[in-house]
């Protein structure tokens, strides 16, 4: 039939041969291993049948055969089944008999896309550090200033003039508030088995107080099983990621909680076999591109009024339970998940 | 009585102590470092200390448990930046 040539079948790399209507025609151990199929089952199947093809994929399978280029991809994420695996694929056009594309799959690390790649996190993690020194060099002057004001006040004979005092002290405390919230660090976490599905019934119930107008639906795999952690942070890292969905909202419209279970994922660059993946969804407005590779970043915050701490606890809450927080947010369609490692 | 001590490396948090203790007519002395109060040690007494933890130089824990070895009758009233004991005990 199509002699295809010796060497594939001994290569590490995964190797696909499609034909023009992306149907399977070879495949090589290596990717009978990588996608987990066997060739019996995956020859004369379509691509589909093993990956997602999501348009990314589509696209530059479209354009190699077009344009009869090669094209690379570096850290696609790809779905095949139950795993999500990122990998760099290469396509080729090829000639002759033996078919039309020939994809080469190279792992890319694995790692699920977070806060980008290990450079972006040593950054992120030096900068908040940074953060937390400048936050506690403000703490004592700033108490100075409020005790000054205090004093004063209490030098102060007319009512008038402590209007003035008061506007010192008052937002001296919103000051002091914020760098509380930045400032404390997280109490050691004390672990215990904890239902996710308790964790986000909880939030529920706290965000319908605070935004009763909110519709907030439920999508659980209830055979996701309890993991270890500190449920109180769990819930308030929940709680932060999904006041923003609402808050996005402007506290009307849907937001959805997710559960699913995730099978070989790597967070923080450590390989799992289990992950529990809590979804938080909402399809208002967006977060602004120039916006998104900043959103875990402490005072980021697109409202006027928010103190932009919210999202970097959250990460930080989750990263104590070896868990990350991806994004992915396009105008119509946020979705926060949330990885956490089962032990 | 015998004066209040104040130590603390901060200038404003000083001023505010030393203000609010004129204004009650309390006697009081003022410290820069937990060195500085040591020494004062040698020739004088406290009525109660308010220190500062984190100092550069000697800490308020370690100049308070010196100080107990002295005069373990003095009170002694620790300050913190931190929100919650927990973490300010666990930061040592």
């Amino acid at each position: 039939m199509n002699p295809v040539p010796p060497g594939i079948d001994i290569l590490a790399t995964a190797v696909l041969i499609l034909d023009e209507q992306r149907t399977i025609r070879h495949i090589n151990p290596a990717a009978e291993n990588l996608f987990g199929i066997s060739a019996y089952h995956a020859i004369g199947r379509p691509l589909s049948a093993i990956l997602k093809e999501r348009t990314e994929l589509v696209r530059a399978m479209d354009a190699a055969l077009q344009e009869g280029v090669s094209f690379t991809e570096h850290h696609m994420l790809i779905e095949s089944g139950d795993h999500t695996l990122t990998l760099n694929l290469t396509i080729s056009p090829l000639e002759g008999e033996l078919g039309a594309l020939l994809l080469e799959f190279h792992s890319a690390g694995g790692s699920v896309k977070i806060a980008r790649d290990e450079q972006a996190m040593a950054q992120a993690q030096t900068v908040q550090m940074l953060l937390k020194q400048l936050a506690h060099e403000i703490r004592n002057p700033l108490g100075g200033i409020r005790g000054a004001a205090q004093l004063l006040e209490a030098e102060l004979n007319g009512a008038d003039l402590s209007e003035y005092t008061q506007v010192i002290i008052q937002e001296t405390n919103r000051l002091q508030g914020l760098l509380d919230r930045w400032l404390t660090p997280a109490k050691r976490p004390e672990i215990r088995p904890v239902n996710l599905h308790e964790v986000l019934e909880r939030v529920r119930s706290l965000l319908l107080a605070e935004f009763p107008h909110l519709d907030i639906e439920r999508d659980y795999d209830i055979s996701v099983p309890t993991i270890q952690g500190d449920q109180e942070q769990l819930i308030q890292a929940v709680l932060n990621i999904a006041r923003n969905a609402a808050q996005s909202l402007d506290g009307r419209g849907t937001v959805k909680f997710a559960t699913r279970i995730s099978r070989q994922v790597t967070l923080a660059m450590k390989r799992w076999k289990l992950a529990a993946r809590i979804d938080i969804i909402d399809y208002g407005p967006g977060i602004p591109e120039e916006m998104q590779d900043k959103v875990f970043f402490p005072l980021v915050s697109g409202r006027e009024n928010g103190t932009g701490v919210g999202l970097t606890l959250a990460q930080s809450l989750v990263q104590r339970h070896e868990g990350t927080i991806h994004m992915v947010s396009e105008p119509g369609f946020t979705c926060f998940s949330i990885y956490l490692p089962i032990k | 009585m015998k004066p209040v001590w104040i130590i603390d490396d901060d200038r404003s948090i000083r001023w505010v102590f030393e203000k609010a203790l004129k204004r009650e007519n309390l006697p009081h002395r003022i410290f820069e470092s937990a060195e500085d109060a040591l020494q004062a040690l040698e020739t004088d007494s406290a009525g109660a200390v308010l220190s500062d933890i984190r100092m550069p130089g000697m800490d308020g824990l370690e100049f308070m448990s010196r100080l107990k070895a002295r005069l373990p009758k003095v009170p002694v009233i620790i300050m913190t930046a931190y929100s919650d004991l927990d973490s300010a005990v666990s930061a040592f």
